[in-house]
């Protein structure tokens, strides 16, 4: 498992988050070419209801201003980069927490906001990287700077969703602090679903198994 | 499966189409506020040197003053006439000529007068400017001489309310003509292009939080948040652009600007601004009344809560759509706005769409179920759809007034850009149409050219409402916008009533309907000071309501002198409206002119008139303007001094128990910095991870 894990160096050097790259790249060519929230691409409930099933998913790439994608965007190359370079997921995995998170938030959205019409932005699914993230390094190593961190981005969502508004942002379209927990909470679902492997050291960083072993 | 593949797959042919033809609009703007030539070539034309705005929204009002030079590069002195599209609601306050190196206010005269005294001058070879408003198409600057080889400088500013919608506040400098006046087109060119510096400013100073910020035509424009409601704008043409500070009022040439390319004054300059989320509904009040007065004058923002219910029965709608020549560039996008709002509505709802020119037809004899596919057969019509003609609006309206059903509740959305200009075209005849159907009219008015007095006066006979759109504007959020309020119930019937105070001279006297997220602004006159109780009554679904607070009108205040001109501006306005209605008469048209003048505004009636200080004297034009403009001189730089102050008078007793009503969007929050702090060290520690795992591999 080790040796697979050091699959992902070569020669020291990290593998390049290709899915992050590429999701990345689509994010900032839909927002170049396309505009700010573009009108094809947002969530939109009355174009879903009608059939426009990809909104769904294309709303969560598409950003209000420049401001609003530049964060996200970092974010995402962080968290992303992290999963797909540090531990070593393949795509399918990557891909499968942003599918998980965006379609959480989607359900949010058309169950607990009737009067939303729409949305757009990567924050809430970011949400659900940084969970699973925490859950995976927090399994691997039982370092207490996990739970730490954890603890300190739902804080973070309590605090906005008591004031309303995200703290240090002014994007174009209102925030929405319902779409973070609805990401959180997918990220904590996700996690369970693939708990059986969490602990495996197989995926860049050592276990606390794999460094006993190493001892 | 197949037939809804294909209609997805129209629909994003439909949408790429639409990005296609946006991209059109943004690029074809013929017609712009500049500097004007007759098209004859018998004069030639002068430039324009440089062009300052600078703007400052505060207390609910904008004061925009544009500071520009206008340079002769020929041998022979000539005269400088400058246009641009008149401004929403706005009143000219100042109109300043430098002469000998120093500026020289203007006063406002009766329209001939003025006229009269800027030739006799102009013909005896003195120095002289005039303002002048051409009805609701243009505001025209005339300066002499522009000595061959030599600058002259102007300065112009006007003042106009600036209201929130739906938490949503917006500003537009409105640069881009709508080339709807053929006779003008047709006599001038216009030279828009600013060959030294242009730089625009503004400072949104409010007490509401203020979030976001934005120009959606400008994306490259400096924007900075200096505390939760202050908000600035910058943007030039590059080179170093001299501040404020840098330019004398008196004497002395401007600095020049270095590397500065030049500017096209054709695209209109949109500021959108957003309210925090959750903000109480709110009475504001700005008052002036000085301490040697008996009365003073107020302006009174009412901004309702969301209280408001959606409306859940089936509802007809008629799209009205203007498919003129003047549409050419924009029916695309208005076509899209439209389909996005029939996607909005319900499955009880049904809709009919008639499109005019120089006649009216429309796609169905009867009414279409708000159906997917109906939608998507509309939709495919319009796309068919060819813009071209003239623009008999009354022949739309008509046609889209027809084949009501009375047992069912009805809209109308018109869109329109242009003036009425075939067919009947007399506005009473449009109120008597209107007048004649249980029917609400919502008129969505774009570009800068439209008759906006006509429009906006059978909206409002209608108990409906209208929007103006710039093609600066977010088209399709904007139809949206204006759409999604007819979802919902109106506060209709509304009456103002104040009682502890004497209040008179209200204006609006008749609000009429407020819709969920508009403010209500009211203008007056109060005499004495105190406690007032204001009650605010309306109907909402035939059913009474009523909002009450008490609050006091000050004994004395100097901080907002512009208000006693924007109130004068809301009692012309509806003076004026009496006047296209029931026809000019001479007691209506002095009171006009006597408003204008005391008050100082430009209008259709008065104009602005500079000449040198002692023609002043000889002329026996007494300087009222000019005192006028030192007293909010004075104010204004008071209240720059000083933190920006809240309005809000019904804090002890709030008139309206919910919050105020936002926009149904969100933009999900970016992570915002506080959200990267957890995401950096998640990264941080999985990093620290891995080095400890390498070095333990190492081993």
């Amino acid at each position: 498992m080790i040796a697979q894990g050091t699959t992902t160096m070569v020669h020291g050097g990290l593998r390049l988050p290709w899915t992050t790259l590429i999701l990345s790249a689509v994010m900032v060519g839909a927002h170049l070419l396309f505009g700010p929230a573009s009108a094809l691409w947002v969530f939109d409930r009355g174009a879903i209801l009608e059939g426009e099933l990809w909104r769904l998913l294309s709303g969560h790439l598409v950003h209000t201003d420049t401001e609003h994608l530049t964060l996200n965007l970092v974010a995402f190359l962080v968290l992303g980069g992290s999963l797909e370079s540090l531990l070593g997921w393949p795509w399918w995995k990557h891909l499968g927490v942003l599918l998980v998170g965006s379609v959480a938030i989607d359900l949010a959205i058309f169950l607990f906001l009737p009067g939303l019409d729409l949305y757009c932005g990567l924050s809430g699914t970011l949400n659900a990287l940084l969970t699973v993230l925490l859950v995976k390094g927090w399994s691997l190593t039982e370092s207490p700077l996990y739970p730490l961190i954890g603890v300190g981005a739902v804080a973070k969502i309590i605090v906005e969703a008591l004031l309303g508004t995200a703290l240090f942002s002014s994007t174009a379209w209102p925030p929405l602090p319902l779409a973070h927990a609805a990401g959180f909470a997918a990220g904590l679902v996700f996690a369970g679903c693939i708990a059986s492997t969490l602990r495996e050291g197989d995926e860049g960083l050592p276990s606390q198994s794999n460094r006993g072993a190493r001892g | 499966m197949f037939k809804r593949l294909l209609f997805s797959a129209t629909r994003v042919i439909a949408l790429a189409l639409f990005l296609v033809s946006l991209g059109y609009v943004m690029g074809s703007k013929a017609h712009a506020a500049g500097l004007l030539t007759p098209t004859d070539g018998s004069l030639p034309p002068l430039e324009i040197g440089d062009h300052r705005v600078s703007v400052v929204i505060e207390d609910g009002y904008a004061i925009t003053t544009i500071d520009q030079t206008f340079r002769n590069p020929h041998g022979t002195d000539l005269e400088a006439i400058y246009s641009f599209p008149v401004p929403e609601k706005a009143a000219v306050s100042e109109f300043t000529y430098w002469i000998d190196g120093k500026p020289v206010s203007g006063e406002v005269l009766p329209k001939k007068e003025a006229r009269r005294i800027y030739e006799e001058e102009k013909a005896a070879g003195n120095e002289a400017g005039l303002a002048e408003q051409d009805s609701y198409k243009t505001f025209d600057i005339s300066v002499w001489p522009v000595v061959a080889g030599q600058d002259v400088r102007t300065r112009l500013s006007y003042i106009q309310p600036a209201h929130v919608d739906t938490g949503m506040g917006r500003y537009v400098y409105p640069l881009e003509e709508g080339g709807v006046d053929e006779e003008k087109l047709a006599f001038w060119t216009a030279n828009e292009e600013v060959k030294g510096r242009f730089s625009f400013d503004l400072l949104l100073r409010s007490a509401y939080a203020v979030e976001a910020l934005r120009l959606p035509s400008h994306p490259n424009a400096g924007v900075s948040r200096t505390s939760a409601g202050d908000w600035k704008v910058h943007m030039d043409n590059g080179g170093s652009v001299p501040s404020d500070e840098d330019v004398p009022e008196e004497g002395g040439s401007t600095p020049t600007a270095t590397a500065a390319p030049a500017h096209r004054l054709d695209t209109d300059i949109v500021v959108y601004w957003r309210h925090k989320e959750g903000l109480p509904g709110s009475v504001d009040l700005v008052a002036h009344k000085e301490a040697s007065n008996k009365s003073g004058t107020f302006m009174m923002t009412l901004t309702p809560g969301d209280d408001l219910k959606p409306i859940t029965e089936g509802r007809d709608w008629v799209f009205v759509l203007d498919r003129s020549g003047s549409m050419s560039s924009k029916f695309a996008v208005l076509a899209e706005g439209v389909s996005r709002g029939l996607r909005k509505m319900g499955p009880k709802d049904r809709f009919r769409i008639v499109v005019f020119n120089n006649q009216a037809v429309e796609f169905s004899s009867a009414f279409r179920n708000a159906t997917s596919e109906n939608i998507d057969k509309t939709i495919a019509e319009l796309s068919r759809t060819n813009p071209g003609g003239g623009t008999d609006l009354f022949a739309g309206l008509s046609l889209g007034l027809t084949r009501l059903d009375s047992d069912r509740s009805s809209g109308v959305v018109l869109v329109t850009d242009g003036v009425a200009n075939m067919g009947e075209t007399r506005k009473k005849a449009f109120l008597d149409l209107v007048k004649k159907k249980d029917v609400r009219l919502f008129t969505l008015v774009m570009g800068n050219s439209a008759n906006r007095p006509l429009l906006e006066s059978i909206s409002k006979a209608s108990g409906g409402t209208s929007v103006n759109v710039s093609n600066s504007d977010d088209i399709i959020g904007a139809v949206l916008s204006a759409t999604s309020k007819l979802t919902y119930e109106a506060l209709h019937d509304v009456k103002i009533d104040i009682k502890g105070v004497r209040v008179a001279d209200l204006s609006p006297a008749t609000p009429g309907s407020l819709y969920r997220g508009q403010q209500l602004v009211v203008f007056g006159h109060y005499f004495g000071s105190g406690k007032a109780d204001l009650t605010v009554r309306a109907k909402v679904s035939g059913k009474p309501v009523e909002y009450k607070t008490r609050f006091t009108f000050p004994k004395t205040a100097t901080l907002n002198p512009e208000v006693e001109r924007l109130w004068a501006y809301a009692a012309i306005e509806e003076l004026v409206d009496e006047m296209e209605t029931f026809g000019e008469d001479a007691d209506r048209k002095q009171a006009v002119t006597d408003l204008a003048v005391e008050a100082g505004l430009v209008t259709d009636y008065t104009s602005m008139v500079v000449v040198r200080e002692e023609v002043f004297k000889a002329r026996g034009i007494e300087r009222t303007n000019a005192k006028r403009l030192e007293k909010e001189a004075q104010a204004k730089a008071t209240r720059a001094a000083a933190p920006v102050q809240s309005r809000r008078v019904d804090q002890a007793q709030p008139a309206f128990s919910a919050p105020r009503a936002s926009y149904g969007r969100s933009g999900g929050g970016s992570v915002g910095l506080a959200g990267l702090v957890p995401v950096l060290a998640v990264g941080a520690a999985l990093m620290a991870g891995l080095r400890r795992r390498n070095r333990v591999g190492l081993q």
